[in-house]
Parts: C-alpha cells; structure tokens; sequence
C-alpha cells in the first residue's frame, strides 16, 4: 500500500513537470482562459440581473468537471499512443497508482482553476460567501466524472476516438446540468436525466454556498454518491494490460 | 583459379565468462564457463499462444525455458510473432492460452511481483519527452522502489556508462533516436534487475552505440543477468546469445546455441562473387568442394568463400515459412 501511494505520488510530480515545457500555456489554461470566459459571462448578463453568484458556481463547476474530464483524458490517451505508458505498465507499478497519480494531477490543477476564479470574483463586482465546505465540494466536483474519463482513455481505439468520445460527454454533460437556469426550464424527462449528472447537484450546493445559504447537504451527498459510483466504474474498467 | 586457404576463417566471438581472484594465491584468472544456474529458470514459456482480435494467431503455442544467467535472443522476419512474446513475458499483452513464469512466479497471478524482478525495454517505448534523461532513469528507478539517493547515484552511473552526459540539459523530446534508445536502456537497468528483457534495442543506433550497449550487456551478463533479446542482426545475436531461437509465423522453428544452429544450416559453405551484369551473387553448397566445383562451372575466378553463418540458417528457415503463409 506504501508503495502504490508512493508511486501515485510520483508520477502526479512527473506529470507536475509538464507544466515547464510550455509554462505560458498553463497560464492561460489555469488562468487567463476561465476568468476570460467569467468577465465574458458577467458582460453579458443584463443589468438589473443579480446572477454573479450563479456564474462564479457555472465556471467553477464547468472548470472543474471539463478540466478533469478532458485534461485526464487527454493525458492518458497521450501517453498511451504515444508510447510513454508501456515504459510503466513494464514496471512494477500498479494501475491504479498510475490512474491516481494523472488524477491528482489533473485534480490539482483544476484547483487552482478554481482558486483562482474565486480569488477574482470580488474584483468583477461578485459578492461570494467563502467556506471550508467549498473544498469538500470542489474536490467532489472534480472526481465525480473521472472514473469514466479514465475508461474511456484506456479503452479508446484510438487517440481521435478517445478525444472525441471525452469532449462530447463532457459537453452533455454541461449541456444537460441546469447550472445558469432553473431545472424547471427543462422538460420532464430532461429534468430526470439531468438529475443523474453530478454537475446539477455540485451546482445547487455550490451556489448555496458562495451565497451564504445552508441547506445544501442533501445535494451534497448526492454528489458524493454519483461520484462514489463514477470511481467503483473508473477502478473496474481502466485497462492496463491489452487483452 | 585463387589457390584455397589452408584453413576456413572462422568466427571467434570475444570469450564469454568473467575474472575471477583465486582464493590461495590471489591470482587472477578468467574463468570461461558461465556460472552454474540454480533455481527455476528465469522464463518458462509453455504452449503460449495469442490470437488477436479479428483472428490472427500470433503466437502458437511457443514453449521455451531460458535458464538464469543465459542470454537468449530471439530471431525472426516482420510479423513472426516475436514481439507478442515479448508483451505477454513482460506482461503487457493477455495470452489466448498457454502460462508464463518468470523466476517461478506466474506473470498473471502476480504480475507486479514478476515485474520486479524484470527490467524492460519495449520495441515501440518512447521515453518521457518534457523529462530531461538524469530525470527519466531516477524516475524509473524509484518505480522500481529505489531510494531517491540509490536511484540518483545509479542515474549517475549509467549517464556516464550510455554517453548521455553531455546530453544531461535537455529534455528527451530533443534527443536523437538513437539516444532516445539509449535512455530507454538505461532506465531498464536502473534497478539492476536479474532479468532484463529487450525488444530491439540497438535498432536505430550507429554501431559506435551499438557497441556500448554490446559492453554493457556483457557486463551484465558477466553478473548473472538474464538477458532475453530480440533483434533482427545476426553479428549481435551471434555475440551476445547463448542460445537463439528463430521464430517464424508464430512458431519455433528451431532453437539451440549459435553452433547447433549453424550445424542445421544444410548449406555449410557459400561464396559470394560478382556476375558478368556486376551483379553480387552467392552460391550454397553442402561440402567445401561442392561449391569450388559450382564456381568453376561458371567460370567465376574472383570470389570469397567461407562458412554459412546464422543469417544463412534464418533466411533459409524464415524464407520457407514464408512461403507457406503465403500460400496457406
């Protein structure tokens, strides 16, 4: 157990180290890209509409969950065909280890995503309410799609496939969470569908929480349970050795 | 007609074995035969077989059993089969049927505790291209759960051994193919493992290369490793193998030491000349004087002539196994 976790942790460092091949990149990844897409959004929205709060939850929601879907993805996909990935599957390293180590990774950065868009929330003219419960969430956020990200990445046919399969559920995904409008604006059976995204209820708890509302535990565990479920599928689908 | 040699040159390989100081007068002397093998052997291999998908059989059921310390190197064309072998020993690629156990351990009941013992180089690897190569093997050293002192003082080593020193600055996505090879050897080595496993590791390097990962291999095996390589040149298997096996759509087609092997070869002699269209020809025989005979009754009277060697023995078994799967 020692080991795998120590393995985990190094390969999450090895691919911290990515980061200095094109420092500028992440920049505007991390940065510069979501609080682009915040200030777009804030610009847009009419005057006379208090909606700040909902588009602080709509980009960290999104941020989180497309950052750790598609980053994780796209990490693994590429070390898959390109090659890197066998030098580990020829190690005594156990898969595991490795999908944990590409998702501290990917969660990590997510974060600071995050904390970043809420750093600069006050400076857009958005009062947000902080709190411990947010890392909780946040974290939830970020986990609960990536078991099927992990299953898609290691069972693609190819790097294309695996890309696109990754960005269009992650699209749904966005597409179908009622994040910046009310689930009642969707019809009945897109209302029970939207119920199974962990997106819908990371959403509602978040923006009861940056709005100082309480009430959000039963969204909450909601989410923990989807996410639960989403790492169960993530461990016994990844794919490590071809069949 | 050029007057016949004495003798028939011969292939003499540098001696294998290593030096060792006697216990009475603490002379130094080189002792030749490789030291005995104890335990299990290092791979046994019985009846593997792999169909893939879409129903080619890649491997039919391939049975062998590589004793510790040997090196054994597997020879055989394009598609023989030789690199799904290697995935399943090394435990990347699920067999259809069959069992592997590497130092008597299952590779598929435990594949992280075979995979301890082993150190592997993959034909297809890329190494991590944004790590620079000192990086890369302490990586992979303490993947192989090394300390990060042990694996840095080992990084050292093999940075000076591979010639990758004065490369220490840049990441591996700027390195030459050659190097690249090279650090993916060197990552193998980290952990000194018994069983070092190799899918063609020389192609693409220049034989000044070639040779340091030739010297280092020998070193290794001056140690006790087991070394099992495939490759496609006949002067590397010849130098470095004890035992070959030559594989050809998915099958053994024969298998023992570079001699035996030469001894199955039916054409012992082959000279090799330049027609009248300046075209280089070569003609086989059984006997010495059989092809003596061939080259006067074509008139040839500049040539070279000498022994088959294992190249001879693979084009001819290869060839013919390529024949059948062509018209099976």
């Amino acid at each position: 157990m020692r080991k795998a976790i120590a393995d985990a942790a190094l390969i999450a460092w090895m691919e911290t180290l990515k980061v200095r091949v094109a420092p500028a990149m992440y920049v505007i990844a991390i940065v510069f890209f979501p609080l682009g897409m915040l200030l777009f959004a804030k610009a847009m929205t009419p005057p006379g509409f208090d909606v700040g709060v909902r588009l602080v939850t709509g980009s960290l929601v999104f941020g989180l969950g497309l950052a750790t879907v598609n980053l994780l993805a796209q990490f693994i996909l590429f070390e898959r065909f390109n090659n890197e990935m066998k030098l580990v599957v020829a190690s005594p390293v156990h898969p595991l280890s490795y999908a944990g180590g590409v998702l501290v990774y990917s969660v990590g950065q997510a974060l600071v995503t995050s904390a970043v868009i809420l750093s600069f929330a006050p400076l857009f003219d958005i009062d947000i309410t902080l709190s411990f419960w947010l890392l909780p969430l946040l974290l939830l956020t970020a986990l609960s799609m990536t078991g099927i990200a992990v299953v898609i990445a290691t069972w693609a046919p190819s790097m294309e496939a695996g890309n696109m399969m990754a960005n269009t559920l992650g699209i749904l995904i966005v597409i179908l969470s009622p994040i910046y409008y009310p689930i009642e604006r969707l019809s009945e059976w897109l209302q029970w569908v939207a119920r199974f995204s962990p997106y819908t209820h990371a959403g509602e708890a978040i923006n009861k929480v940056l709005s100082g509302q309480g009430g959000f535990e039963r969204e909450m565990l909601i989410l923990a349970g989807i996410t639960v479920v989403g790492l169960v599928i993530g461990i016994l689908g990844l794919r490590w050795r071809e069949a | 007609m050029r007057p016949l040699p004495d003798s028939m040159p011969e292939l003499t390989p540098a001696p294998r074995g290593w030096w060792e100081r006697d216990a009475d007068d603490g002379e130094r002397q080189f002792v030749s035969t490789p030291p005995p093998t104890r335990g299990p052997p290092a791979i046994e291999v019985r009846k593997l077989s792999k169909r893939y998908r879409g129903g080619v059989l890649a491997n039919d059921e391939i049975s062998l059993s590589i004793p510790r310390s040997a090196v054994f190197g597997v020879l055989g064309p394009n598609g023989a089969g030789k690199t799904t072998l290697v995935r399943q020993i090394t435990g990347e690629l699920v067999p259809t049927a069959g069992a592997i156990r590497v130092h008597d351990i299952d590779i598929l009941e435990r594949p992280l505790a075979a995979k301890s013992l082993m150190g592997v180089v993959p034909q297809e690897a890329t190494p991590y291209q944004h790590l620079k190569p000192h990086e890369h093997l302490v990586f992979f050293g303490r993947l192989h759960g090394m300390s990060r002192s042990q694996a840095r003082g080992r990084a050292d080593e093999l940075m000076a051994a591979l010639g990758l020193e004065e490369h220490a600055g840049v990441t591996a996505v700027r390195l030459s193919g050659g190097l690249k090879r090279k650090l993916l050897v060197g990552s193998a080595l980290m952990a000194e493992p018994s069983l070092l496993v190799l899918d063609e590791p020389t192609t693409g390097l220049d034989p000044h290369s070639r040779r340091e990962v030739w010297a280092l291999l020998e070193s290794l095996r001056g140690r006790g490793t087991t070394i099992l390589i495939t490759t496609h040149y006949m002067d590397e298997a010849e130098m470095l193998c004890d035992q070959v096996a030559v594989i050809g759509a998915g099958r053994i087609l024969a298998m023992g030491t570079v001699e035996e092997l030469r001894g199955l070869c039916r054409r012992r002699y082959k000279a090799t000349f330049e027609n009248g269209a300046g075209q280089r020809q070569t003609v086989y025989g059984s006997a010495y004087d059989e092809v003596v005979d061939e080259l006067a009754r074509l008139d040839i009277h500049e040539y070279t002539i000498g022994k088959t060697t294992l190249e001879d023995l693979y084009l001819e078994l290869t060839s013919q196994t390529l024949e059948e799967s062509q018209y099976a």
